[in-house]
């Protein structure tokens, strides 16, 4: 071929090349938190009491009006108090008291009330195969509630004016807003933000980062085989990315994990 | 370096309405796929190719647009399959994450095809006036093919190059 | 725009008898099987056409070329398919017929708004009137056509009336795709007839 075209060709190649290259470092200005922010602002409209006060008025309708009965067991609430004190106290600057109950349901699910409320089901504690998997469960959840994603969700969906009026005492939409807690997904930057957060606190506290990756395994394995539509599954998607987000997640040099002092298998034959 | 020998490039007065016409079309197979309401961007690719296949013989200034036409086509449609495969690899199949790299992917597409597209319109309407339009490379790679001496496709409006020793009968096997 | 499909003094019964029962296999199949695609790239260069129109006020020569090509293959298999002509339809763009023509003439210029309103409203001004009255030339032709063939497995002859009629349709047909396929700024009569 011609010398000049060559020339042209290699010409040609580096000006886009160049672009392409451009582009990733305009984008690398426009920093992680600056995206995030265009999905995350509704909840700044809602203050941290407001928020608790709704989760509240939302966990009261569980409990009088939807009748899910929380489970007070001596056993199971003293594990779920040790796993997550691992994680609380390893938890600085935060606004919300957490709130971990149980209930008594034997499907695979656990989810978030704004304001710092977690409940788990006694079918997810049944199918965790350690302790470390529970934690990685509730360090997830309380991912949530720090980047505050259920109210974000809420709000999104409800807007504003309602959800102030649920707040004012108009109780008659609290169903719908439990609905919509229980049932819709988050999106797939809400659920990266928890996982991140999981993955730091779950390190922080000396427990395995990849404790999430098992736990998301075994959700998949057991998904397929049985065939069953699992909860927890339904409302946290994206799982081959997550799986490899824990499993890729680079602890600090000096990280050992150390597995929390219960003897889960036998706890579990107990529950 | 040896020189290579060029053919002589018409001007504008030396071409018909017709040679004009055809070398515009050739550029304007970017708008087949909306033509035939399927978004995919092969389609585009294969009007091309079918149209630089149908009209290279009828003209070096036709042969020379088409084919520049043609050439501009491949990267686009490349960097337009791998945006789709990307993509279908994040939302659909969940294997990859959105990152830095995909936006600046992304823009760079979208930069890429309005490249494209602009630089096409202004090639089809300078080729309806009978005018040459290089592109970066293509321009210059296609002229080289075109209009260089050892291009021995015969046009249907020029004389035949050595009737006497044109080759028509080969045998069946090599 | 003139179409004429030439009226035989004398059918083939043996032909007719062929067409009604294999004609799908031997006639349709194979022509539809290729102007399947020569329509798809047809329709194709009738798009670069309307945008080149847009921008030059011309219909490209060699692509208005196509169009008839295309055309006079479609007239020579359909005047088979209605039974208006025996023998076995030519294939390719440069395909023949003794018994079928069609002859378009080249429009030197394409009006640029003419082709807009044809676009955009083509459908309320064109597409509704002429449909309506052709939707009810077919179905009368539909029954012209049986007795057409009744009439040739019997006597070897076509009703006169009939052909013009079928014919007629065919035309009118064609003068209305001519001038929403932008080949033309004649606005379709309302008539079958080939001289207006």
């Amino acid at each position: 071929m011609n010398k000049k075209i060559f020339i042209e060709l290699v010409k040609s190649l580096f000006l886009f090349g160049g672009i392409l290259v451009l582009f990733y470092f305009g984008i690398q200005f426009l920093s992680e938190d600056k995206k995030v922010r265009w999905f995350a602002s509704d909840s700044e409209f809602i203050s941290y009491e407001k928020e608790i006060q709704l989760g509240d008025l939302i966990a009261e309708y569980i409990i009088e009006k939807d009748k899910k009965k929380r489970i007070q067991n001596q056993l199971i609430d003293s594990v779920v108090w040790v796993v997550s004190s691992h994680l609380q106290k390893e938890l600085n600057l935060t606004e919300y008291d957490y709130k971990i109950q149980v209930i008594d349901s034997p499907e695979v699910n656990a989810f978030t009330l704004p304001g710092g409320r977690i409940y788990v089901n006694k079918g997810l504690l049944k199918f965790c195969d350690s302790a470390e998997q529970l934690a990685a469960v509730l360090a997830h959840e309380m991912g949530h509630v720090e980047k505050r994603h259920t109210i974000s969700k809420l709000v999104k969906e409800f807007g504003l004016k309602i959800v102030f009026s649920v707040l004012g005492g108009d109780v008659l939409l609290l169903n719908e807003l439990w609905e919509t807690v229980l049932s819709s997904k988050f999106d797939r930057y809400q659920e990266k933000e928890a996982d991140q957060f999981a993955l730091s606190l779950l390190e922080k506290a000396h427990i395995s980062p990849t404790a999430i990756a098992s736990f998301f395994r075994k959700l998949n394995r057991h998904n397929l085989d049985y065939n069953e539509k699992i909860e927890f599954l339904m409302t946290h998607p994206h799982n081959n990315s997550r799986i490899k987000r824990s499993l890729e997640y680079q602890t600090q040099k000096d990280f050992k994990p150390k597995r929390i002092n219960i003897d889960w298998k036998n706890i579990k034959n107990k529950f | 370096m040896s020189a290579e020998k060029y053919v002589k490039l018409p001007q504008p007065q030396d071409l018909s309405e017709r040679e004009k016409e055809d070398a515009m079309g050739a550029y304007l197979m970017m708008f087949a796929a909306l033509a035939t309401s399927l978004p995919l961007p092969i389609i585009n690719l294969i009007a091309a190719i079918v149209y630089y296949y149908i009209n290279r013989k009828k003209g070096r200034f036709i042969h020379f647009h088409c084919l520049q036409s043609l050439l501009s086509q491949l990267p686009t449609t490349l960097v337009n399959w791998g945006l789709l495969f990307w993509a279908l690899q994040i939302f659909f199949f969940d294997n990859f994450e959105v990152d830095d790299w995909f936006y600046a992917y992304l823009g760079f597409a979208i930069l890429a095809n309005l490249i494209y597209f602009i630089f096409s319109i202004m090639a089809a309407i300078r080729a309806r006036k009978g005018i040459f339009m290089y592109f970066l490379f293509f321009g210059s790679y296609a002229y080289h093919r075109v209009y260089g001496a050892s291009n021995e496709l015969n046009y249907d409006n020029e004389k035949l190059q050595n009737p006497k020793t044109q080759k028509v009968n080969s045998p069946p096997f090599l | 725009m003139k179409l004429t499909v030439t009226y035989q003094e004398r059918y083939s019964r043996s032909e007719l008898l062929l067409r009604s029962i294999f004609g799908v296999f031997y006639i349709v199949m194979p022509h539809f099987f290729l102007l399947i695609f020569m329509g798809i790239w047809g329709s194709i260069l009738s798009f670069i056409a309307l945008i080149s129109i847009l921008l030059t006020g011309r219909y490209p020569e060699s692509m208005f070329e196509y169009q008839v090509q295309l055309l006079r293959w479609q007239l020579r298999v359909n005047s088979r398919i209605q039974n208006l002509s025996d023998g076995y339809p030519a294939f390719g763009l440069n395909g023949t017929d003794e018994y079928t023509s069609l002859e378009i003439e080249y429009p030197e210029r394409i009006s640029r708004g003419t082709t807009l309103l044809r676009l955009f409203f083509g459908i309320f001004y064109v597409i509704l009137p002429h449909g309506f009255i052709l939707y009810f030339r077919v179905l009368w032709g539909v029954i012209l056509q049986i007795y057409a063939w009744v009439s040739v497995l019997f006597s070897a002859k076509f009703p006169e009336s009939a052909h013009t009629f079928l014919v007629g349709t065919l035309r009118w047909q064609y003068r209305v795709n001519l001038y929403m396929g932008n080949m033309t700024d004649v606005y379709p009569p309302f008539s079958s007839k080939e001289e207006v």
